[in-house]
């Protein structure tokens, strides 16, 4: 339906004023109203004329269908004029939330012929993991003076998966040790280094890189080196995606540090050999058994990423999923339980009692996004100053009670993009 | 890059006016579409910015009338401001387009300017349809009353433009390239 624009009532009442002006004072004023007929007649051509219907068809291309966080893909939006001629006409792109514009613009103004396309292209920030979903644009058709305008909601679909970027620690393997996994399941690398245990006479087919060249050459005979096999641990994330612990501040969410913290984690897990499951607390309930290798990560990844936040699965329900999936024999093979989340609620601090009392091996790791928050708030102007610094205090301190409370049944750890895991103490 | 220049040559009008008129409702009209076009520009408001134009119109005839005669006076004038400010909105619109973080497609780029040049073409004839139905127009008055004018102009202009529209029409709807 063509819709008259304010501009167009706006030039109609200056004109009619014009004559009404001039015809009340005897003058030429309203000859202003000559200029303005002008232009309607010359922009709306003939009034009664039958003219042939505007069509159009959009398809959307994206460069990378998967990228990492940060990382700027280029989209392209091609509309392609299947009715009568268009004289002018704004094309209007939607991006989903957590993408920035970082090149070009989402808009498009040209003039199209009938049977010609056009291309929209821009390139977008990716900002936070998930699935980034483009599909809405709109196209504006409108005369050559924009008097008169015609409005085509179209759906041109295409997704890009975000994954996190994996943050590069100097000291990645001292970290995991730190953390001191170790469990009573076999790794599956071999001939782990975590443990030196004694050197021997090298025989055919021990490594080359097992070779103790400094005893070698003092005893005049080849060694190798013994280590301790290394024992991999039965690990289960447990991410919480719980609405209610996800700070929110406009466009900023603590979702993008958790899913940050849990690769990391699963990556340093994985790279000292223990096996990794998952469970994420949403919308959706996200369950993976543990395993092994790269292969396995990258599963474990893409269900993190595409993990729903939500309100229907809470941490209560977490010992009923462990026992459904990995059933009961998992409590007596010392497996161990990471809570991953940026604002430890009761949920979790119930969860955490009841199965360290059970005797699971406890881990909390809380996902410090503070300083985050605050950043957003003052961005988006919500808090300053006084009221900031007060309300940092207050969610400090109840973070403090959480971890304390947590510490009877779990060891606790914090977590910061910029410098990783911290232990802060608990229970073994 | 042009809407910054036909904004500035709207606060130069504006400017000359209030110097040129410094009538109470001169100065009046010329501070109001400084303050409509400040907004206009400032918050993309097409609305704003074709009322600040229009708002010139009394000012700066009668500052032309002088040179130029009351009739002529009120068609320059007219003319001018109606030219200017279309401009200046279809800028504005082109500019949020174009004016992205950083950079433009040369596609977009091309369309746009495109679609510029083919604007600027229709504002000429407009100006020249104004101008054929002002000789006109003036050449009619000279044997019929002043008041006529008006509604004779009226009539011309809708005979000339609805031929010359219909033209354009049927030669535009030509077969799918």
């Amino acid at each position: 339906m063509v819709a008259l624009k304010g501009k167009l009532a706006l030039l109609l009442i200056i004109a009619a004023l014009g004559v009404w002006l001039s015809v009340a004072t005897l003058t030429g004023m309203g000859l202003l109203a000559v200029p303005i007929i002008v232009m309607l007649v010359l922009d709306q051509g003939v009034p009664f004329g039958k003219a042939e219907q505007y069509k159009f068809s959009v398809s959307r291309r994206v460069a990378q269908p998967k990228v990492v966080t940060g990382e700027r893909v280029l989209v392209e939006l091609t509309v392609v004029n299947q009715g009568r001629d268009v004289e002018r006409m704004v094309l209007q792109d939607q991006t989903p939330s957590g993408v920035r514009l970082s090149r070009g613009s989402t808009s498009l103004v040209c003039a199209l012929k009938k049977g010609a396309s056009a291309t929209l292209r821009y390139q977008a920030a990716m900002l936070d993991p998930g699935d980034a979903h483009f599909g809405e644009c709109t196209i504006r058709v409108q005369s050559l003076f924009g008097l008169t305008e015609q409005r085509f909601e179209m759906i041109a679909p295409a997704s890009i998966r975000v994954y996190p970027r994996l943050l590069s620690r100097k000291v990645l393997a001292s970290r995991a040790k730190a953390l001191s996994f170790a469990g009573t399941s076999p790794s599956k690398f071999k001939g782990g280094r975590l443990e030196f245990m004694n050197t021997r006479r090298h025989v055919y087919g021990d490594p080359l890189r097992d070779i103790n060249w400094k005893a070698s050459a003092r005893l005049g005979k080849t060694l190798v080196n013994e280590w301790h096999t290394e024992r991999g641990l039965d690990c289960v994330m447990v991410v919480d995606f719980l609405n209610e612990d996800l700070p929110k501040v406009g466009t900023w969410s603590a979702r993008t540090d958790v899913i940050a913290c849990a690769y990391e984690l699963a990556h340093a897990l994985i790279g000292s050999g223990n096996r990794v499951g998952l469970l994420v607390l949403g919308d959706v309930p996200v369950r993976l058994q543990p395993g092994y290798g790269s292969k396995h990560l990258r599963l474990l990844l893409d269900l993190l990423v595409t993990g729903q936040e939500g309100t229907v699965w809470s941490a209560t329900d977490v010992e009923t999923f462990l026992e459904k999936f990995f059933r009961k024999q998992y409590r007596f093979r010392g497996g161990a339980l990471f809570f991953v989340t940026a604002t430890p609620g009761v949920n979790v601090l119930d969860a955490v009692n009841s199965l360290g009392a059970k005797g699971f091996s406890c881990h909390t790791i809380i996902v410090n996004t503070l300083q985050r928050e605050a950043v957003a708030l003052s961005e988006a102007r919500m808090a300053s100053g006084t009221s900031l610094s007060l309300g940092a205090r207050v969610a400090r301190a109840e973070t403090e009670w959480f971890e304390s409370e947590l510490k009877k049944h779990s060891k606790v750890y914090e977590w910061t993009g910029d410098s990783g895991f911290v232990e802060l103490g608990g229970a073994r | 890059m042009a809407r910054r220049s036909i904004a500035a040559l709207m606060y130069g009008t504006a400017g000359l006016t209030a110097i040129l008129d410094p009538t109470p409702v001169g100065l009046g009209l010329a501070v109001a579409s400084v303050v409509f076009l400040t907004i206009g520009y400032r918050y993309n408001a097409d609305f704003a910015l074709v009322a600040s134009g229009w708002l010139l119109y009394l000012p700066l005839a009668t500052i032309f009338s002088p040179a130029l005669g009351a009739f002529w006076s009120y068609m320059v004038s007219g003319t001018y401001l109606a030219v200017v400010t279309e401009r200046l909105s279809f800028e504005n619109q082109l500019s949020l387009a174009l004016e992205g973080p950083s950079g433009v497609d040369a596609e977009a780029k091309r369309l746009s300017s495109e679609l510029s040049s083919r604007h600027l073409r229709r504002l000429t004839e407009v100006i020249f349809f104004v101008f054929v139905i002002s000789i006109l127009s003036a050449a009619v008055s000279l044997v019929i009353s002043e008041v006529d004018i008006l509604i004779l102009a009226s009539v011309m202009l809708f005979i000339a433009v609805g031929l010359y529209a219909r033209r354009a029409a049927t030669r535009s709807s030509g077969p799918a390239r």
